[in-house]
């Protein structure tokens, strides 16, 4: 059984036709449920493997055209309608209100003068791969003069009856309106196309092609000088394999050709091998006749020996490769290139022009080389093919060549593997996440060195983390940060592992582990500003300042109009106490991102700090009028008012009330209690500033310079005193 | 790409499928395993495409394989080998008539060798010939006895040369001035083979076509009983006589003018890139690009992209080339907006379907791709834009839209063929001629404004649902105000779902339309004007498995699966609505032999009111010319 079974794949491979050259079928409905076999004199009865066949009245001429589309050559078939019978018609365009807008669906009814009628439902799809026109076209027999009526059931469940109709025409029904509309066609614009079918080209046995996609060119033991056969190597950027015989008079034209021209092709990166087939091939020559020819061509390139199993195992690939398993016209040459790829197949002989502009030509991507073969552009939506290595292992292991088949065998595992990836970004790209991490985890199952899989997979679980219970979350993130690691030891210089690295191990709570690789991954894409802002905060945040300000400043340098770099930079040198540094930043910032409101509030920030009171409690006040509930905003202008210097700027009620807000907001740190006291002590209310004032320094660590300061103040309010803000004085809420 | 064969493992499997087998068949007679390309074909080559997509997914919903069992060969392979033989040794000797045909039917001795000494057969009388029709088309048969054979001349009145019994069956195609034929075609098919008791016998269909230069075409379709004197070796066996079963020609004259016109170079306005694609075949471009499906299943849609009024054509395409929209101008030709659309797609894409998704007055588009339906939404100015994948939809063939539910707004049905989706072999559909391992119909219901959700399991269609679909149609069968929906399987039974209030349930063998054969494509009508909503099916023809499946030395131990495996050879049906039930009338209604078939439309061509019915069809035509 599986033998005959094999017998007739082969057959097909072999290129015989199978329920070929059958005639498409037309029956005439002669009434009474009988039909007439019409297909010859329909004109339809082509022999083109049709598929699809589509049915619309094309020119509006009311009668029905038919479009088919073909397996083989015209792939499209306009089949236009010249019946010239006497018989009338009737058209309708339906728009639905209540019911669909197609109105799909939709039953028309046409009832001629003597009662009889004819009903059609609207529908999209029918056939095989097909949808027809959304115009209802109905023949009207011999009752051309005759007047009709037409009933439409629409899917709502509304009913329309139009009486008196004239045919012979094309009409729209709208479900909410009660009259029909013309919309016949201009007569103007008819035009009459000319007849012609599309012509059949191109005869795929005969062609020269380029690989697309590219595929590993099988394993292809040579012989040279009697000795034993050797694999043949490719070292050079393109080798052109040349079969040739010497009994094949072009095959020895060609090879003179190519000896000619081997100085300039061998600049263009190409070396030439030249295969003899003979006393492989079934012809009488022999291998010493080759020797004779080659050695009378003094070929200045290597030549060699195929044998007979090597010439079956290539009819083999060609049947694969283009169906058609026969074996390859003489001669023959095939481009390979330095990876052993086959690229381009010449059948017959090559033109060295034409080889040349190919080489130039197959540097580029896969892509453009389709486009360029085919010279017709388009889009993929999905990942574009590849070759499917696994069914070349099996069609050589089925055939006796062990050898190719373990490497196509091996490409498979791999090649697998990616195709479980690509069904993963898909599956992600759909929101399926187990099913991708369960696809992930394939991929690597067959091709544990593929660094992708290792990376989406560590990136995925990252996510899936984040929506695990917290008794989980730690586990998961382990998970991923394996798979990076992973992903790192297989490509050291992987940029997205090892950012993946550092933020895992920063979720991980680990940050002192994060710095190495995200410096790592700096060194692999030193323009990468989000890391470079990551680095920085994270070593503030390591308390490594000069470090963390460092980087950050290398990343203003590298994206000096970034907002995220600017507040980033600007707060850490306020939180480092360069406040004049801070405030020239953070200008330019605000100049360059006048509304972005994190600067503008890091801007009031670095304002104050340098005294410029004014300036930042205009700037508060925006950010305050912006969002009510800024409590730092709330606090800061609190402050200005309770402590400036300047008489304009104090408000010792409005003070209070914004320190008291913020209090009971939440803010309870030593600045917030610093504020609320300054403000109460403005205020006159010295006891209870006191009793604040003395609650935010038991929050204060004793060396800390705010300490001192805050000692003073309450010394200040002891003595019945109100405090101003002196240019020296830190300010509860910046670093000093 | 050369078509993804199955694994060798899955032809192991096949030997499980309840097909017969015998080792060592092949090697003693090339013919016997017809049968075996008929049952395989498609599996070989028809889904081919799918393999190449991206990766596997472990799904569920793919039934579990089922574990083979070994059925015992209960066929006579001899039978089998010897029937095969002799239809070529037939079809050998019928070859001649189509040569002396094809030559002007001049030198009767050119056939006066096939026919045997005492050859014979009753004289047809042309007086006989009823005419069916007479406007336009001419069709004309000759009436049947009680007996169920024509009535010919009397019993009596024979003839004793072939030459003039062919001259007789073919004068309605004779040219009243003498004139020869520019053109003329003859094809025979043998499908019935009858050999256990001599003289053999064989039902051979034929059609002969004839055109002249003037514009005038004839063809005669008939099937004939044909009996054989065999000779020693049965090589060359002799025509005893020559009876006839069914007789039907069609003429047109050239005066009533021509029906169909090809004009498809003036419509493309001959833009070289255009007539470049599509006048190469699939294989060329196969050739070419190193991929794509050999089965060349890429259909096509009709609608008014924008709204002009007039229709527009959206061709789907192979992997590798771009899909094409082809917008129509004010002159009938077409411009192709493909790249301006953003249609330009260069995956394998089978079909495509224009519909106002959204309500909102233009057509939108869903484009079947390998993995996942695409949706387009129309933005206006004939640009479209992906709106969004649908992933439940794989390997979609067919794609149609209805408003199941009612609600003013079009749901979707895509037939999900086969549930692979890239890795492992593909898998063989089993049991053969009642598959239940192919892929999920889906069907999505949209919520008003285009957004969709796979509904396919709480509206009950999941039952019958892990078949090899080809085509579904919507129709209100029973017309009670809801659309059922009808679906074509391959490799076995269809579905017909009665929509009860949005519920839906199969009702397919209740209304005797399971139809268990290769269903390819669907369509209804009122074929009749009765108002009820006849049915057309589209199935495979083949000579082969009719003269195989009928053999008594077929599965004789298993009368029920031979008689589906005659069914599944049989061809398309007509199935008659009715009050209770369909009524099969695909034989009396002469519309059976689609040959294998795909798209099979209702078209009233000739205008005149009954619709009629056009076939595409035809499997792989290749280079070499031998036809398995």
């Amino acid at each position: 059984m599986r033998q005959s079974y094999s017998q007739f794949i082969d057959q097909i491979k072999q290129g015989n036709s199978f329920s070929g050259k059958e005639r498409n079928c037309a029956f005439l409905n002669l009434g009474n449920s009988q039909f007439a076999n019409v297909s010859s004199v329909s004109g339809l009865d082509f022999i083109d493997d049709a598929r699809g066949l589509a049915v619309t009245d094309w020119d509006l001429d009311g009668d029905v055209d038919l479009i088919f589309a073909n397996r083989t050559a015209p792939q499209l078939r306009f089949m236009q309608n010249d019946y010239p019978g006497d018989h009338g018609f009737v058209s309708f365009q339906l728009v639905g209100d209540a019911s669909n807008r197609d109105g799909i669906g939709a039953r028309v009814t046409v009832t001629s003068g003597n009662g009889s009628s004819m009903t059609k439902m609207l529908r999209a799809g029918s056939g095989f791969l097909s949808q027809s026109s959304k115009r209802m076209t109905f023949g009207l027999g011999s009752s051309r003069q005759e007047k009709i009526t037409v009933r439409v059931d629409w899917p709502s469940g509304q009913v329309q009856t139009f009486q008196d109709v004239d045919p012979d025409h094309h009409y729209r029904i709208t479900e909410s309106r009660d009259q029909l509309e013309v919309v016949d066609r201009k007569t103007q614009n008819t035009a009459t196309l000319s007849p012609g079918a599309l012509p059949n080209t191109g005869n795929p046995g005969t062609l020269s092609a380029v690989c697309y996609p590219r595929m590993k060119f099988p394993v292809t033991p040579v012989a040279r000088d009697n000795q034993s056969p050797q694999p043949l190597t490719f070292s050079a950027r393109y080798t052109l394999i040349n079969l040739w015989a010497s009994w094949c008079n072009p095959c020895l034209s060609e090879l003179k050709e190519f000896a000619e021209q081997y100085d300039e092709l061998q600049q263009l990166g190409l070396e030439i091998v030249a295969l003899s087939t003979d006393g492989a091939d079934g012809k009488s020559t022999t291998v010493a006749d080759a020797a004779r020819a080659a050695a009378k061509l003094q070929l200045p390139f290597q030549w060699g020996s195929i044998n007979r199993a090597w010439l079956d195992k290539l009819t083999l690939l060609r049947g694969e490769l283009f169906g058609l398993r026969q074996p390859f016209p003489m001669p023959t040459s095939i481009l390979v290139d330095q990876n052993g790829d086959m690229r381009a197949f010449y059948l017959g002989v090559v033109d060295p022009e034409a080889l040349k502009r190919d080489l130039q030509q197959l540097d580029r991507k896969d892509d453009e080389i389709r486009n360029r073969l085919t010279s017709l552009t388009g889009h993929w939506i999905a990942v574009p093919r590849t070759i499917d290595y696994l069914k070349f292992a099996t069609l050589f292991k089925d055939n006796g060549y062990p050898e190719d088949a373990a490497q196509y065998d091996r490409l498979a595992g791999g090649q697998k593997a990616r195709q479980y990836y690509n069904q993963a970004l898909q599956s992600m790209e759909a929101n399926q996440m187990q099913t991708a991490e369960s696809q992930l985890r394939e991929a690597i199952k067959l091709d544990d060195s593929f660094a992708p899989a290792h990376l989406v997979l560590g990136n995925l679980l990252i996510q899936l983390a984040s929506r695990s219970p917290a008794a989980n979350q730690k586990q998961v993130l382990d998970m991923g940060l394996r798979e990076y690691r992973k992903t790192r030891e297989l490509d050291p210089e992987n940029f997205d592992a090892l950012v993946g690295l550092g933020n895992v191990m920063i979720q991980l709570r680990q940050p002192a582990q994060a710095v190495e690789p995200l410096e790592t991954a700096l060194r692999v894409k030193p323009d990468a500003w989000q890391v470079r802002v990551l680095l920085g905060r994270l070593l503030i945040n390591q308390k490594q300042m000069q470090q963390g300000v460092a980087q950050l400043e290398r990343a203003m340098q590298s994206s000096p109009e970034n907002s995220e770099v600017a507040a980033a930079y600007g707060s850490a040198l306020m939180e480092t106490a360069q406040y004049e540094k801070a405030l020239a930043v953070l200008r330019i910032a605000a100049d360059n991102q006048s509304d972005d409101p994190r600067i503008s509030r890091l801007l009031a920030d670095s304002l104050m700090t340098t005294g410029d009171f004014k300036s930042a409690s205009l700037r508060y006040s925006l950010a305050l009028a912006n969002n009510p509930r800024d409590v730092n905003s709330m606090l800061r202008l609190s402050w200005i008012m309770a402590t400036a210097p300047d008489p304009n700027l104090q408000d010792p009620q409005m003070a209070l009330r914004y320190s008291q807000q913020a209090v009971s907001a939440g803010s309870n740190g030593p600045a917030a209690r610093q504020a609320l006291a300054a403000a109460l002590a403005a205020g006159g209310q010295f006891p209870q500033a006191m009793q604040q004032q003395a609650a935010a320094m038991q929050m204060i660590p004793r060396q800390s310079p705010h300490f001192s300061a805050a000692n003073r103040r309450l010394q200040l309010y002891r003595d019945g005193k109100p405090y101003q803000q002196s240019k020296n004085d830190p300010v509860p809420f910046f670093a000093k | 790409m050369q078509p993804d064969l199955p694994h060798p493992e899955t032809a192991r499997r096949l030997t499980a499928t309840g097909l017969p087998t015998q080792p060592g068949l092949a090697n003693r007679r090339a013919t016997a395993w017809l049968l075996v390309c008929l049952l395989t074909c498609l599996i070989a080559l028809g889904c081919s495409g799918e393999k190449q997509e991206t990766g596997s997914v472990p799904t569920s919903g793919v039934p579990a394989e089922k574990t083979p069992q070994d059925i015992p060969s209960d066929t006579n392979f001899d039978q089998l080998a010897d029937v095969e033989s002799f239809e070529q040794a037939a079809s050998g000797q019928l070859k001649k008539i189509t040569q002396w045909i094809e030559s002007g039917r001049g030198d009767s001795a050119l056939i006066t060798s096939i026919a045997s000494e005492n050859y014979q057969a009753a004289n047809i009388d042309p007086g006989k010939l009823t005419t069916l029709r007479d406007t336009g088309f001419r069709i004309q048969t000759l009436p049947k006895k009680s007996t169920g054979s024509p009535d010919l001349a009397a019993e009596s009145d024979v003839s004793t040369s072939l030459a003039t019994t062919w001259n007789q069956l073919l004068g309605p195609l004779d040219d009243p001035s003498g004139q020869q034929p520019a053109e003329q075609r003859v094809k025979f098919k043998i499908t019935r083979v009858e050999i256990d008791d001599p003289p053999a016998q064989t039902s051979t269909i034929v059609s002969v076509f004839a055109r002249y230069d003037n514009g005038t075409s004839a063809e005669v379709n008939a099937t004939l009983q044909i009996a054989w004197q065999l000779e020693a070796d049965n090589k060359k066996p002799l025509i005893q006589s020559v009876t006839i079963d069914d007789f039907e020609t069609a003429r047109l004259e050239a005066s009533e003018g021509i029906t169909f016109t090809d004009r498809t170079l003036d419509l493309i306005d001959r833009d070289p890139a255009l007539v470049n694609q599509l006048s190469h075949g699939t294989e060329y471009w196969i050739s070419r690009l190193m991929q794509g499906d050999y089965a060349g299943h890429f259909g096509l849609a009709v609608g008014d992209i924008n709204g002009d009024g007039r229709d527009d054509i959206y061709v789907c395409q192979p992997a590798g080339l771009p899909n094409r929209l082809l917008v129509q101008q004010d002159d009938g030709r077409v411009l192709d907006q493909s790249a301006d659309a953003g249609l330009d797609i260069l995956d394998q894409t089978r079909s495509a379907l224009f519909f106002d998704m959204d309500n909102d007055g233009d057509q939108d588009l869903l484009v079947a791709a390998a993995s996942f339906l695409l949706l387009y939404e129309n933005e206006g100015k004939s640009r479209l834009k992906l709106r969004e994948k649908l992933f439940e939809a794989r390997s979609a063939y067919s794609l149609s839209a209805a408003d199941f539910d009612n609600d003013g707004d079009l749901d979707i049905h895509a037939c999900g063929y086969a549930a692979f989706f890239g890795a492992g072999p593909f898998p063989f559909a089993y049991p053969f001629h009642d598959a239940n391992n192919g892929g999920r119909n889906v069907l999505y219901k949209n919520d008003g404004k285009g957004n969709f959700r796979d509904v396919t399991d709480s509206v009950g269609l999941d039952e019958n649902n892990s078949r090899f679909s080809m085509a579904s149609a919507w129709e209100d069968y029973d017309l009670d105000g809801d659309l059922d929906l009808y679906v074509a399987n391959d490799f076995g039974r269809n579905s017909l779902y009665q929509n009860d209030d949005g519920q839906f349930r199969n009702v397919a063998r209740e209304q005797q339309v399971e139809d268990q054969s290769f269903g390819m494509s669907v369509d209804w009508s009122d074929i009749n004007r009765d108002g009820q909503p006849d049915l057309y099916v589209s199935n495979m023809f083949s000579s082969a498995g009719n003269r195989v499946s009928f053999q008594s030395g077929y599965m004789s131990r298993q009368p029920e699966l031979q008689s589906r495996m005659q069914y599944m050879a049989r061809g398309n049906s007509l199935f008659l609505g009715g009050k209770d039930q369909f009524d099969d009338i695909s034989i009396p209604s002469n519309t059976w032999m689609g040959r294998w078939a795909w798209s099979s439309k209702f078209v009233d061509f000739d205008n005149d009111g009954w619709d009629d019915v056009v076939v595409a069809n035809g499997y792989l035509t290749r280079q070499v010319p031998d036809d398995l």
